[in-house]
């Protein structure tokens, strides 16, 4: 997968926030804030499929709504380096959150996206082909016979048949509702396709169709992913390098390898041991995290997962750990990450 | 705790759906049985039939579903333990889903946890009042004891401040708390069979991991046996004794854990195994996926019912000859025709 410029930074994240208000009362009146993101960093280099990971409520989904401005952040910078947006024809970093609204249009080519529930994100009351072709439609390209050809040129690249163009999303499965979402995805030559939990609603067996189908669309249309989902495996079978969240903030960021063989956050640790083996002969030695995740609306002080951590110091409570480079390429946000001997998988 | 004596033989078991467009074989000649303290995993892809099942069991399957065939015999335990134990042997598809055999059976002998701890509690009821409701059915104690015994059970569960959350309402619990909760409900009444239906399939893996934790730990206490349902072949590997694997609606691999997970013998279960990314064996491979999809439950294929999507597909034999459930190595079943 060596690609030409793939040491490039396609995007680049820093201090990410979106803090939620807390309205009650007759006069709505803002009582605290949620801060479902609070100050995520991270890159994704060209051609690189980084994997997000995170319990539910962790705020992956809103950091990936974040970044195509789906939902708009309280604060950061989100840099994509644009090839549409540059006057020269070389691509150049841009802040997406500075942007207007057309000049955000143009980028929403350049980064596509792929929602988890194959059944809400599809319009009931649209056949299949007007689906696909309806970013081509908002963007002006949806006319003609050239239009009705990439149509079926889309649905032949996620494995649909040119018939299935007059049906209607309810008379397909779930996994064939994904595909169609994933068609849509690829319709304006994307760069950057953010998958929020592509496989989660999907039967084991549809679900390594559609990694396969993942994994192929990226090398044939050297796409970049930013793959979010809550099954480690997954994570670990199709990303490159991964990106750990816990209560809005990244905990540890890593190659996937390292991350798993040799993790430094003891949260990835507690994750990765969580995971049931398939394998009867591995019955290992869980560690099972005490308590339930924080609230991200009234979260502990220091590092927000010190309640929860058996390694946990005074100096955890107390002070708030930032991400800092332990090793090239590793991240992490602990204070002990450097004494600490975790266990990755065995 | 006996672990060889037979607690549950479910034997051709059939449970169609009588819909307008046709009849829906949901569970179609299943054979399996649980003995008793012995942990059952039962795996399979959605509408393979798995929960039907297990609705069989309860006698809860919805109209318009029926049990039309096959036994479901529960071996009931009357009175002492051990060897002293007198059993009597009943044939649940015998009893009137609505009478008062069963519903002393159902949620006392024989309890479930769901799958989606939100909808199965009713949300206008506190978790104490919906686990006091199952204690005065089958017990003969007083509210005031009833309230006492579902504190001690979600004590008994890992609930924190068991004397405060008695009071509160499902909304007011977080997924892995209510599960909590629901768990304390189907264990009130000291069934000898748990069945959980996809137990942990909505929660985050650490709160499973609690889960998965807890009712093992419950298990070795009470001395229950338990079903779990589930997809998840990793909760199977890590949680069951004994598997089955079904295919729409038929059963098409039994054997002992290690057995299925090291040998698997039906086609269908050693795709299944192989299409599941695994945690630490990082490979730039290709998942080996099984090719098409479950077909449509009203358009069976004729003969195997795997053999459209089955790699070993023998022409002329599978898709004509339907395959037998037979015992191809010692305590380990296979449907196919392979090994016929």
């Amino acid at each position: 997968m060596a690609q030409a410029g793939q040491n490039e930074i396609l995007l680049e994240v820093k201090e990410l926030k979106k803090h939620f208000p807390i309205q009650r009362g007759l006069l709505r009146r803002v009582v605290g804030y949620v801060r479902a993101v609070d100050g995520v960093s991270l890159y994704i280099k060209e051609g690189e499929p980084l994997g997000l990971v995170g319990e539910s409520g962790c705020g992956k989904t809103t950091t990936g709504r974040c970044i195509i401005r789906l939902i708009e952040p309280t604060a950061g910078t989100v840099h994509f380096r644009s090839r549409l947006l540059s006057s020269d024809g070389e691509p150049q970093m841009v802040n997406l959150l500075e942007l207007g609204s057309e000049e955000m249009k143009m980028v929403r080519r350049e980064i596509a996206i792929v929602f988890q529930d194959p059944i809400g994100s599809l319009n009931p009351r649209m056949s299949v082909g007007d689906i696909v072709k309806e970013p081509l439609t908002i963007h002006g390209q949806g006319k003609g016979p050239e239009a009705e050809e990439r149509v079926v040129q889309l649905l032949g690249a996620v494995g649909l048949r040119p018939e299935h163009i007059r049906r209607y999303p309810h008379e397909f499965s779930g996994g064939q509702r994904q595909r169609i979402g994933i068609a849509r995805a690829l319709a304006l030559n994307p760069r950057l396709i953010v998958c929020d939990e592509p496989v989660s609603a999907l039967d084991v067996s549809i679900q390594a169709q559609t990694l396969n189908l993942l994994q192929d669309l990226q090398e044939e249309f050297h796409l970049t992913y930013l793959f979010i989902a809550h099954d480690l495996s997954v994570i670990e079978h199709i990303s490159d390098r991964v990106a750990v969240m816990y209560v809005g903030k990244l905990v540890e960021m890593a190659e996937t390898e390292e991350l798993f063989m040799n993790p430094s956050h003891p949260y990835t640790e507690a994750l990765i041991s969580a995971v049931p083996k398939p394998d009867p002969l591995l019955r290992s030695e869980r560690i099972v995290l005490a308590g339930e995740v924080a609230d991200p609306a009234n979260p502990p002080s220091g590092c927000y997962f010190h309640p929860r951590c058996k390694y946990a110091q005074e100096r955890c409570k107390i002070e708030e750990p930032a991400l800092r480079e332990v090793s090239p390429e590793h991240f992490v946000s602990c204070h002990l990450a450097e004494e600490l001997q975790l266990r990755g998988v065995v | 705790m006996n672990g060889n004596s037979l607690l549950l033989e479910v034997k051709d078991l059939k449970t169609h759906f009588f819909l307008r467009e046709g009849i829906v074989r949901a569970v179609d000649g299943a054979n399996f049985e649980i003995g008793r303290g012995r942990t059952l995993g039962i795996i399979g892809e959605s509408g393979c039939g798995k929960s039907v099942t297990a609705l069989s069991i309860l006698r809860i399957v919805p109209y318009p579903g029926r049990v039309v065939g096959g036994e479901i015999l529960f071996h009931r335990m009357l009175q002492g333990n051990g060897s002293s134990a007198v059993t009597q042997v009943m044939d649940l598809t015998a009893l009137d889903p609505a009478g008062d055999e069963i519903r002393s059976i159902r949620g006392a002998e024989i309890a479930m946890v769901f799958q989606e701890p939100m909808s199965s509690l009713t949300p206008v009821y506190t978790v104490g009042d919906q686990i006091m409701e199952a204690i005065l059915l089958h017990q003969k104690v007083n509210r005031v004891e009833a309230r006492e015994r579902a504190i001690e059970m979600l004590d008994r569960v890992g609930m924190p401040k068991p004397s405060q959350t008695v009071d509160s309402y499902p909304h007011q619990l977080s997924g892995g708390m209510r599960q909590r909760a629901m768990i304390a409900m189907a264990l009130s009444c000291n069934p000898s069979l748990l069945i959980a239906d996809e137990p942990t399939t909505a929660l985050d893996v650490t709160t499973e991991a609690q889960i998965l934790e807890l009712m093992g730990d419950l298990q070795h206490e009470l001395g229950m046996a338990i079903m779990y349902i589930t997809h998840n072949l990793g909760v199977i590997a890590e949680m069951a004794e004994d598997v089955v694997v079904m295919y729409l609606g038929k059963i098409v691999e039994r054997a002992d854990v290690v057995s299925l997970f090291h040998d698997p013998l039906h086609p269908y279960t050693q795709a299944l195994l192989k299409s599941i990314p695994k945690i630490g064996r990082r490979s730039r491979q290709r998942l080996a996926s099984i090719e098409g999809m479950v077909p449509d439950p009203y358009l069976l294929p004729e003969g195997c019912l795997f053999h459209p999507r089955c790699p070993e597909y023998m022409e002329g034999v599978c898709d004509q000859q339907e395959p037998r459930l037979l015992e191809v190595k010692k305590g380990h079943w296979a449907s196919c025709l392979l090994f016929s």
